[in-house]
């Protein structure tokens, strides 16, 4: 038996180790790191397949350990793996509250074809709740997520953003650094977005 | 909770203003109020005082407790007493913050005020941590908080809780080692876990 | 923040079962040999002693057959700190990261059972001072003070606090930039900055805001 062995585990581990570690908002999908953790787990359940057929017919319980050890290795892989695509789930998910319903261009290549999927059904589901709550008028719930002072308040714009139409058609030009007095509930998600600053 | 969703409560709290307007009753979702003569004096939820005061349409009459010996007598009891005294009224801090940053004008002694409320603020939540350390050091199995308002509740959260479950835990694990040396090593990641002791069913096939 | 509590998904949990523990080979274990990094038998010898993971340790029965788990002296260590309840000053950090789950994994293991007493005892010593060190920032910066659950209560004690602080400044109603948009922002900011040579002269984006003002 190989001494590479002495590595179980270690592979499924550092997908999260790098998770955690990463300095972005959510890290590439790590595909190859996916690959080699399926692969390994294969070939545990393969050996351990074969050496406990053997193990079944006969009274020997020498390899019960090995076995036993193998197992756990693979319980462990596939631990690491679930909590691995789970994480990354749950950062897509706080991705759909604080960005808004479109993943920015700068992360949109970090995840994989499924997750991508999964945003756009979860951004879906979400839409399709909004729209069916609040007697049937709606709520957007992304909103107000603190109790609300004033139908109006005061901004200063960070950057160059252009025209911003309002619910009543009229229209703003938000340059940076230029201040407007506008509705709350309009200007909200700009603020959000770090478009818009709330000032006093 | 955020202090902020505190405040909204709290904006719930009556409180009188004389307004210098004459206005029929104004029928609100949670009911009526008014009506208004201008002159004389009328309850209305807090928030509706801030923001007519805002719009300089009155003035806040500040409730009785607001008045400097009154809180100096507070704030001795409460330094006296072990436990926590009955405040003047369950948003103190709220109804304090409010009125004095919106109509410092109305409210006699104002800054003089606002040290004395910070100050009794400050020995209580100094008290409750005291208490939670006794508390979490004793023996107890509960812990009395009558008087406590809801925005000192809130300073200890989600600390306190979170603290209290890992204690609880780490207890259970203390008890439960004791008792039973014989046992599997620890499995707390739950039966979702499938870390169960190996079949052999899974082998044969 | 949601309280950490160990579950099957939690990535705190897998990083303390990552963490290996020294045991005892008490029997020959068939084929094992790989787990001995200094040997080249294809058995695990007796009497050879290996480092193993928790996360191999914990499927294992207390008294097995196969394995004494050796428990770390770091338990054993604040002991007397723990009986004269003077834990406040210790690095429980640098004893370890994760001091309280895996010595809460390791309590079954420990023959005079005083690890599962240590850990609560410990905790329960030391929540007075998480919470007065969570009205002011400065004390905690120094680093290994606490230990990963501490960090966690830590944090959420501070963030408590800034709530607080924040309000009596009336700007608890203010709508804030998205915590995620942010250090997103940042983050590609700081990479911007990296890309370019002239990485250091950071004063420039700031000062020229300033003057258009």
């Amino acid at each position: 038996m190989s001494r590479s062995n002495r590595m179980f585990g270690d592979n499924a581990f550092n997908l999260l180790k790098d998770l955690q570690r990463s300095s972005q908002t959510i890290p590439a999908f790590d595909d190859d790191g996916v690959r080699q953790v399926l692969e390994e787990i294969k070939a545990i359940f393969e050996e351990n397949v074969a050496q406990a057929s053997n193990y079944n017919s006969s009274a020997d319980r020498s390899l019960w350990p090995l076995l036993n050890y193998r197992h756990a290795a693979l319980q462990r892989n596939k631990r690491c793996l679930l909590a691995y695509l789970y994480e990354r789930m749950q950062r897509i998910k706080a991705m759909r509250w604080e960005f808004g319903p479109i993943i920015p261009n700068d992360i949109k290549p970090a995840l994989c074809e499924p997750e991508v999927q999964f945003f756009n059904n979860y951004s879906k589901s979400l839409a399709a709740y909004m729209r069916s709550v609040g007697d049937g008028q709606g709520i957007d719930l992304t909103g107000n997520l603190r109790p609300p002072k004033s139908l109006y308040i005061e901004v200063r714009c960070v950057e160059n953003y252009g025209k911003f139409e309002l619910d009543d058609g009229e229209v703003v030009h938000l340059r940076k650094n230029s201040q407007h007095y506008l509705p709350r509930a309009q200007v909200e998600p700009l603020v959000r977005q770090g478009i818009l600053q709330h000032i006093t | 909770m955020d202090p902020s969703i505190i405040e909204f409560i709290g904006e719930k709290s009556m409180i009188s203003i004389i307004p210098n307007f004459s206005n029929e009753p104004l029928h609100l979702v949670y009911g009526s109020v008014g009506p208004f003569r201008a002159g004389f004096p009328v309850f209305v939820p807090l928030w509706l005082a801030t923001h007519l005061r805002k719009q300089q349409k009155c003035r806040i009459v500040p409730p009785e407790w607001m008045e400097l010996e009154t809180l100096e007598e507070i704030k001795e009891e409460e330094k006296r007493s072990k436990f926590f005294t009955k405040m003047p009224c369950e948003h103190y801090m709220v109804v304090a913050q409010l009125v004095m940053s919106t109509a410092p004008d109305d409210v006699p002694r104002c800054e003089e005020l606002r040290t004395i409320i910070k100050d009794i603020f400050d020995i209580r939540e100094s008290k409750l941590r005291t208490s939670i350390d006794a508390f979490i050091k004793g023996e107890g199995t509960y812990a009395k908080l009558d008087n406590l308002t809801l925005l000192e509740i809130h300073s200890v959260r989600p600390i306190l809780p979170y603290s209290l479950d890992h204690i609880a835990r780490y207890q259970r694990m203390a008890t439960a080692s004791q008792r039973d040396t014989s046992m599997l090593g620890l499995n707390t990641t739950g039966s979702a876990s499938g870390t169960g002791s190996m079949s052999n069913s899974l082998f044969t096939q | 923040m949601m309280n950490y509590f160990p579950n099957y998904y939690s990535i705190e949990d897998i990083f303390v079962t990552q963490e290996k523990v020294e045991c005892k080979v008490n029997t020959r274990l068939q084929r094992l040999g790989f787990l001995d990094a200094g040997a080249e038998t294809e058995d695990l010898e007796p009497g050879r002693t290996i480092n193993l993971p928790l996360w191999y340790i914990k499927e294992l029965k207390v008294n097995n057959s196969y394995f004494t788990i050796g428990v770390p002296d770091i338990y054993k260590n604040v002991h007397k700190a723990v009986c004269e309840a003077e834990t406040t000053h210790i690095e429980l950090g640098r004893l370890h990261p994760y001091f309280y789950e895996f010595g809460r994994y390791l309590t079954p293991y420990d023959r005079n059972h005083v690890i599962g007493r240590i850990i609560f005892e410990t905790l329960r010593q030391r929540v007075r001072h998480l919470l007065d060190i969570s009205k002011n920032d400065g004390e905690s910066k120094r680093e290994h003070r606490l230990d990963n659950i501490e960090s966690k209560l830590h944090e959420a004690g501070l963030r408590t606090n800034t709530q607080y602080i924040n309000w009596l400044q009336m700007s608890g109603n203010h709508i804030r930039i998205s915590q995620l948009v942010e250090e997103h922002q940042k983050k590609r900011k700081r990479a911007e900055r990296s890309d370019d040579e002239g990485g250091d002269d950071t004063d420039t984006p700031t000062s020229k805001k300033r003057s258009t003002m």
